[in-house]
């Protein structure tokens, strides 16, 4: 190899009977782990974690197993894995529900809380203690003029490899290890989340994915890994990044590694046959100048590209493509904020209250900056600030009715609209508006979930993860 | 070659299918066995069921020849031809030459060829056109031979046990097919797939054991031939029970198929047969539901099992339109049922959710624990130890423990279940956070550990599903009340689901769930 070559990035694209041997047939091609990893290092494995849902919400275990145990051939000092999660509960909890600290104890790593949400409780929080543990845990730093708090594992980790688990996602077409490496921030500085600004800006120009885009590849300058893994093996597809009705685990056989996260995300999607033109945090990538800027300028190693490339089933695009019984979604334009949240909004419907949308019979959904006008017969479910502001002056909003006694026509309120507010409106909040209007009677399932989420500790969590974000 | 307890039985089948028995009076017929089993029945009555089943499930074409071959499949040790007027009824059969056919011309492996060929051959010299052909080695033979030695004292429990083994062991060691190949054998073949070894064996001997007691009959009604089928599992002891099973033509009983209505049918079988319930069942309905359990293949789709839930839901709500019960139980008293309203319970089981409940579960099983996972399931016995203070145990797996196996599912398929009852045995001190933490060392990441009692499985069965009707309110709390317990039902790691069942009372609890179980409406 000579030096001009070793100067690119490298990525393998593996093809293999099981998750692990491509992993270690990868690393094999790149160089062989002892390249990576020194004696006495300190690695950080970034997994990803979404939610306390099962594989592949979160990374293959197997996969992790046989990372681990290839890092401790070069006997490092110390290995963590960890990651934020996606949703607004705490690690503990996750870990109450998968015992993931137990599993990585066997095998020699660590599971970290980097919200430190092992210690906090309330003993921690009355003593005050709360606020030095999150002085000595979490380091802050500057990043266009805003304040971030990190876990300092993370950052004084010697070495830090992302792992990613790739699955089909709304946004973005599916997920990449830059949005896996997002996730070493708190779920606060994720969120996005508009107020007074001017809405018909924001849909028109879609600041949401420009912002996100943006953050993201923040992100990723914080701290660069030595080794990305894109783990294709099982890919979920269809519907995504969750598990969805629509979702289906398809086995590709492939896992790719290599010493460069863009790099190696190019490459995935070019793989799937997918546009990088298309993928804005690519594209962000490449206007700042970061990570290769041609095909030429990545060494790949294995498995050739063009003789590879397969097919995914994405998500849908359009939310009116996502068919549901007695939903029907009528949208105007809107932000990709607005649409991501619908997707999963519809995406739950569908998967977990089925009874619940026989019963509520034909419905109409609006999203997004002025969605045309329909019948104010069926009730009418407004979806987000931009719905809610831009149908003020609708017809529907008005209907008429005949007064008792005379039998006049007479023109009152519409009633018969649930309006969800937020930009983007929170999951949580719309589900709990849904129950109130429509009646639990009428939502058994919603009424079942939301009576779990309550009595389980979710609850608890969200508000113990929020108290924790707030301490100064 | 075959153990004269089989012959005499068969050669008696042939000649009482010879003589067209089914003009004759049923009740003078001397009782044969069903082939390979010890279960005792009226000859004319096996015949009308062989005329009903074997079209359905082997083949619904005339003629078969049976060839017994060498293990090395060199020689063609006997070849018997069966002409069948009506398909699947053996009444006749002729011993043909074994030179018929070359093997070494033709190889059975080429099975195509080979059945074309034998097919050729017959009709030129026989003038009978065979539509399938089965094949036995000679050690499928000598195995069966050695169960059919002693079927004469052999327990209905265990000559089933054995059958169901032996059919194992003839399919994996591929000692036996049938050419063209039917969905029953594809079936057997795919279904031992998940195992390694006994799964139909071991399968039928743990339904055996969670079976409660009981004493039914059944009515099961067919144009042709209507029969009833008496089972009883009598209670032997405290862990112990005995299967009885016995099966009479309806035309032995003093009743009148055709013009009674069901109500006054069941009632008079009752009262001649002394059962606890009496249940009437269209036997077109039951071998639809069994020609859906042959079509899954292996790895069988968790969507297929749902599909078929979903249809055996709809079975069991579909009281007085596809099945009948006596005595009729209380549940259906529009009064009572107005009184449980009242009380905020929704109790219509006319309008069991077929079409929501293995939705839901299905769902609720993805979420949690995705779509590639291994589960851990331990078996306690603990009524094997009734003198114990269950309420103060704390590791209920180490004096109870029964069996184990581990499950493993893969993108809503069922890929394997891995029996591991010796080595969980051997580490059942470390309860069941330990055996899950020890096993993950050998296995990866196990996403489900789960201990649940025989005796709980047991009561779930009674009042749930054999009983699922009966007005018995009490019994189904205290059964929910059982799972709630930890060392009857315990789960490792906590999911929320769980959590949730031990946390809410149980009258709350069946408020929750009766909405989704129970639909508002007919739809």
């Amino acid at each position: 190899m000579n030096q001009e070559t070793r100067l690119k990035p490298r990525v393998a694209i593996v093809k293999s009977e099981s998750p692990e041997k491509a992993l270690s047939e990868g690393l094999e091609k790149i160089g062989g782990i002892s390249e990576f990893i020194q004696e006495g290092d300190t690695i950080f494995i970034k997994i990803t974690l979404r939610f306390a849902s099962g594989f592949p919400s979160f990374s293959n275990l197997n996969l992790v197993k046989k990372l681990i145990s290839l890092c401790k051939k070069a006997n490092p000092k110390k290995i963590y894995v960890g990651s934020f999660l996606n949703e607004k509960i705490t690690i503990q909890l996750i870990d109450e529900i998968f015992q993931f600290k137990e599993y990585f104890k066997i095998l020699g790593a660590e599971f970290v809380f980097l919200d430190n949400s092992y210690f906090n409780n309330e003993k921690f929080n009355k003593s005050g203690n709360l606020k030095d543990l999150k002085n000595q845990s979490q380091k802050v730093i500057n990043i266009n003029d805003s304040s971030i708090e990190i876990p300092k594992m993370i950052l004084e980790a010697d070495k830090f490899i992302n792992l990613n688990q790739v699955n089909v996602s709304p946004l973005n077409q599916c997920t990449l290890s830059l949005e896996n490496q997002f996730s070493i921030l708190p779920k606060k500085y994720r969120e996005i989340h508009y107020t007074d600004d001017n809405k018909k800006d924001i849909v028109k120009n879609d600041k949401y994915q420009e912002e996100l885009s943006k953050r993201i590849i923040d992100a990723y300058l914080i701290k660069k890994p030595i080794l990305t893994i894109n783990d294709l093996f099982y890919i979920l597809e269809g519907a995504g990044p969750y598990i969805y009705k629509d979702s289906n685990l398809k086995t590709s056989k492939f896992l790719l590694v290599g010493t460069d996260s863009i790099a190696v995300d190019t490459i995935t999607l070019m793989l799937m046959n997918l546009n990088t033109s298309d993928n804005r945090m690519i594209v962000e990538a490449v206007n700042r100048g970061i990570g290769p800027k041609l095909l030429s300028d990545i060494e790949i190693l294995g498995e050739t590209l063009e003789d590879n490339i397969f097919e995914i089933n994405l998500c849908k695009t359009k939310l009116s493509n996502i068919r549901i019984q007695n939903i029907h979604t009528f949208s105007g334009d809107m932000c990709s904020g607005c649409f991501l949240k619908a997707y999963h909004l519809l995406n739950i419907f569908k998967t977990y209250l089925i009874k619940d949308l026989k019963y509520l019979r034909e419905n109409n959904l609006l999203i997004g900056i002025n969605p045309s006008d329909i019948s104010p017969e069926a009730p009418i479910i407004l979806f987000g600030d931009c719905a809610i502001e831009t149908t003020r002056d609708y017809a529907f909003r008005k209907i008429t009715k005949k007064t008792l006694i005379r039998k006049k026509e007479k023109e009152v309120t519409n009633k018969n609209i649930l309006e969800l507010p937020g930009c983007p409106p929170n999951l949580w909040d719309c589900f709990l508006h849904l129950k109130d209007f429509f009646g639990k009677g009428d939502m058994p399932n919603l009424n079942y979930f939301i009576s779990l989420y309550k009595k389980t500790g979710f609850l608890n969590s969200k508000e113990e993860l929020k108290n924790w974000e707030e301490i100064e | 070659m075959i153990h004269r307890n089989f012959y005499d039985n068969w050669m008696k089948i042939i000649k009482c299918n010879k003589k067209e028995l089914r003009k004759g009076k049923i009740e003078e017929e001397e009782a044969v066995r069903i082939p390979l089993t010890s279960i005792k029945i009226n000859p004319v009555l096996l015949n009308s069921l062989f005329g009903i089943i074997y079209p359905k499930f082997i083949n619904d074409q005339q003629n078969i020849v049976d060839i017994i071959i060498s293990d090395d499949e060199e020689l063609l040790e006997k070849i018997v031809l069966y002409e069948t007027e009506e398909p699947g009824i053996h009444k006749s059969y002729k011993i043909l030459e074994n030179d018929i056919l070359k093997l070494k011309k033709y190889p059975l492996k080429e099975t195509t060829a080979f059945f074309i060929k034998l097919q050729e051959e017959i009709f030129k010299k026989h003038r009978i056109r065979v539509s399938h052909m089965r094949v036995f080695k000679k050690k499928a033979i000598e195995i069966l031979n050695l169960y059919i030695k002693n079927i004469e004292q052999t327990s209905l429990e265990d000559s089933l046990s054995n059958i169901f083994s032996i059919i194992e062991k003839i399919i994996r060691n591929q000692l036996f097919f049938i050419y063209p190949k039917t969905n029953i054998i594809t079936f057997f073949e795919e279904l031992i797939q998940i195992s390694d070894h006994n799964l139909l064996s071991h399968a039928f001997k743990f339904i055996k054991q969670i079976l409660p007691p009981f004493n039914y009959a059944f009515l099961i009604r067919s144009g042709k031939s209507s029969f009833i089928l008496r089972i009883e599992n009598k209670e032997k002891n405290s862990s112990e029970s005995k299967l009885d099973l016995q099966i009479f033509p309806a035309e032995s009983f003093n009743i009148d198929l055709s013009g009674t209505n069901e109500s006054d049918l069941l009632k008079s079988l009752y009262i001649q047969l002394r059962v606890d319930f009496i249940f009437l069942f269209e036997l077109n309905h039951i071998l639809t539901l069994l020609s859906n359990i042959f079509e899954l293949q292996h790895p069988i789709a968790l969507d297929k099992i749902k599909l078929f839930l979903q249809k055996f839901l709809f079975g069991l709500r579909s009281y007085e339109t596809y099945w009948f019960k006596y005595p009729k139980p209380l549940s259906y008293n529009p009064i009572l049922r107005y009184f449980l309203r009242l009380f905020g319970f929704i109790f219509d089981l006319k309008k069991l959710s077929h079409w929501e409940i293995p939705e839901f579960l299905f769902s609720l099983f993805y979420n949690r624990l995705g779509l590639k996972n291994r589960i851990l399931i331990i078996f306690t016995n603990l009524m094997q130890h009734k003198n114990i203070d269950l309420d103060k145990l704390e590791n209920p797996i180490e004096i109870g423990f029964s069996k184990a196996i581990l499950i493993e599912t893969e993108n809503r398929k069922l890929t394997k279940i891995i029996p591991i009852s010796n080595k969980v045995n051997e580490i059942k001190n470390l309860g069941l956070k330990g055996v899950r933490r020890k096993l993950m060392e050998n296995y990866g990441y196990i996403d489900l550990a789960l201990s649940i009692d025989l005796s709980l499985i047991s009561k779930l069965l009674h009042n749930f599903i054999m009983s699922f009707n009966n007005f018995n309110i009490i019994s189904k709390v205290k059964t929910i009340k059982k799972l709630k317990k930890q060392h009857y039902f315990n789960v490792y790691p906590k999911k929320p689901e769980f959590l949730y069942l031990k946390k809410t009372g149980t009258i709350s609890l069946i408020k929750k769930i009766l909405p989704i179980f129970i639909d508002k409406h007919i739809f």
